[in-house]
């Protein structure tokens, strides 16, 4: 077993959903101590397999909800369906029903952090909208928070 | 829901987010009395938004571009784009590249019809809500659901670079051939996956299937020597045999008001079906030998698929298929011989189909000498099977109106993810209204 995974989740090529690749792409360049994994989608089988091998493991993701765009937050597992859900159905099943699934066959990390970004927009092909950009450091800065906490 | 009198005289069901299928649109029942006088399926769609962005960029980027449209199905995206260029090109694959695409694509089906069938479709017939129903009073059929997507997305990360939006398919063929070696690794993965395949069906073949029936050309892929995936002539149950360069004067695109996608229809012939029901009832013939028995053993005929809730066993059949597909071409692969072959390009306009996990996928390329496209056209199954899906609604809808309107709901929606429709090639909102007078 390993000790700790950041995971950033979401798709480059929609706005604000490559939200979660850019915090984990702003960690893996500020420390060396962690392993940084890139989803693009709530793949079951592939983010279960992901999450395996570690003890501590922080995805990140993009959030929808009635927040301000750019809020960072943590998110409940017990919640993640409902402000996750619309980012990930553009593809696949969604980050929210892959940890569901997990945790009903037991297959989650023993120390889970969902942390989420508030979205502004998904459109296809064009990148982070100003309110996510400028929340980056704060979600990395939450990553670390959870790691060394 | 609304109510005047002792018969209900207007009342309207409306559902935020139609769940389980991939993407969102929107569907609207109309029934007064107990006639349905109308089912639309709108679809709020980036209008052609890659289409768009196609025009202008070199010929070569058209794979991988065309590929981000879908997160489910980038192989058949990479594919219909590079049959299509290389056939402007005037490019003939090398042999090994031609069975590098028919492996790849095998992942594909076996990620995306293990997916839809476990976790989206099989909650319908058991009466869940979702998947993770079915995970907490069947998690091992659920693990091992999960093993056989597993071995799918495996194939695509082995032969495709990577598990999301992979990078070695180029047009001409692959950027490098994988190793003997590399493949002999997925095949105990394949091998378990292929018991899975065969266990899911017969779990299945014991669902109770809805009534339903409906005769609709059903239109597929023909190879003249194997179940066609990655390219080949287009034939239907009709009749109709046309090469891809024919398709645009077989195949028209309209414009629907209540829709901003576009539906397809077959010229002077109307609507039709593509996908998993129509590739086993055509091709029934030319499934090899352990997915036809075991299609004999659980009763499924090209004639049972007239019923739509029956593509449930059409997609295990080829799971089977894929997963055992996939270890033919394995155990034959050497890793030697020609990755690709160069493409030059010239003024030219190529077309290119194969069959996307979801059915018939179209793409057309008009390249100039420097190989700069100057249009693309993209026709994805889902645009293809709208029309037959919304007759199966008006069916349904009719034969069950007596129902109450939650288990109408419940029921169109299950009616609707026969189709495992995703969306979200052509749109991102879906939901479900029904009204009535």
């Amino acid at each position: 077993v390993r000790e700790a995974a950041v995971v950033g989740v979401g798709n480059a090529d929609r706005g604000d959903d490559g939200a979660g690749i850019a915090v984990a792409r702003a960690v893996a360049a500020a420390r060396s101590d962690v392993d940084v994994l890139e989803q693009a989608n709530g793949d079951p089988a592939a983010l279960l397999d992901a999450l395996a091998p570690y003890r501590r493991v922080v995805i990140v993701d993009a959030t929808v909800s009635d927040v301000e765009p750019g809020t960072v937050r943590l998110v409940p597992l017990a919640e993640a369906a409902g402000v996750l859900a619309r980012t990930a159905s553009s593809h696949g099943l969604g980050l929210a029903t892959a940890l569901a699934l997990g945790r009903e066959l037991r297959a989650l990390p023993d120390e889970l952090t969902l942390i989420g970004i508030e979205a502004d927009g998904f459109d296809h092909g064009s990148g982070l909208s100003p309110a996510v950009a400028a929340a980056v450091p704060r979600a990395a800065a939450a990553v670390a928070a959870a790691l060394d906490g | 829901v609304s109510t005047t009198g002792k018969r209900p005289r207007a009342r309207t069901i409306k559902v935020e987010a139609l769940a389980r299928v991939e993407g969102e649109g929107a569907m609207r029942v109309r029934v007064r009395g107990d006639v349905v006088e109308r089912v639309e399926l709108a679809i709020y769609e980036p209008p052609r938004f890659f289409e768009a962005f196609l025009r202008g960029r070199d010929f070569r980027e058209a794979p991988d571009i065309t590929s981000r449209i879908c997160g489910i199905c980038p192989i058949a995206y990479q594919t219909s784009a590079a049959n299509a260029l290389e056939s402007a090109c005037g490019v003939t694959l090398p042999p090994q590249a031609a069975d590098l695409r028919r492996l790849l694509y095998c992942g594909e089906w076996i990620e995306s019809h293990a997916l839809h069938v476990l976790l989206l479709h099989a909650p319908d017939f058991l009466g869940y809500e979702s998947g993770i129903e079915i995970a907490k009073d069947h998690p091992d059929l659920v693990r091992r659901g999960l093993n056989l997507k597993r071995a799918g997305n495996r194939i695509v990360t082995a032969v495709g670079g990577r598990e999301i939006h992979p990078v070695n398919l180029r047009v001409g063929g692959f950027y490098s051939l994988p190793s003997r070696e590399a493949l002999g690794t997925l095949r105990d993965d394949l091998v378990a996956a292929r018991d899975a395949a065969c266990e899911l069906t017969e779990v299945a073949a014991g669902f109770t299937f809805p009534d339903l029936e409906r005769d609709v050309e059903m239109v597929c892929l023909r190879q003249p020597d194997r179940y066609a995936i990655e390219g080949g002539r287009i034939v239907s149950s009709r009749g109709l045999d046309f090469a891809v360069e024919e398709w645009p004067a077989h195949v028209i695109e309209e414009h629907v008001s209540w829709s901003n996608a576009l539906q397809a229809r077959l010229a002077g012939r109307g609507r039709y079906l593509v996908g998993p029901s129509a590739r086993v009832a055509v091709n029934f013939e030319q499934l090899p030998s352990l997915p036809r028995e075991l299609a004999d053993r659980v009763g499924l005929t090209p004639a049972s698929l007239k019923n739509p809730f029956r593509s449930i066993l059409a997609r295990c059949v080829e799971l089977v298929f894929a997963t055992d597909e996939a270890l033919r071409l394995i155990d034959g692969w050497t890793g030697d011989g020609e990755a690709f072959a160069p493409a030059e390009p010239r003024a030219a306009t190529g077309h290119g189909v194969s069959e996307a996990p979801r059915g018939v996928l179209y793409h057309r390329y008009t390249i100039d000498g420097d190989g700069l496209i100057e249009a693309a056209d993209i026709v994805p199954p889902t645009s293809q099977n709208q029309a037959t899906i919304e007759d199966d609604l008006r069916k349904l809808v009719a034969a069950n109106v007596a129902l109450p309107d939650d288990e109408l709901q419940r029921l169109s929606e299950h009616a609707i993810r026969n189709y495992d429709p995703c969306i979200s090639c052509a749109t991102h909102f879906l939901k479900l209204e029904v009204d009535r007078a």
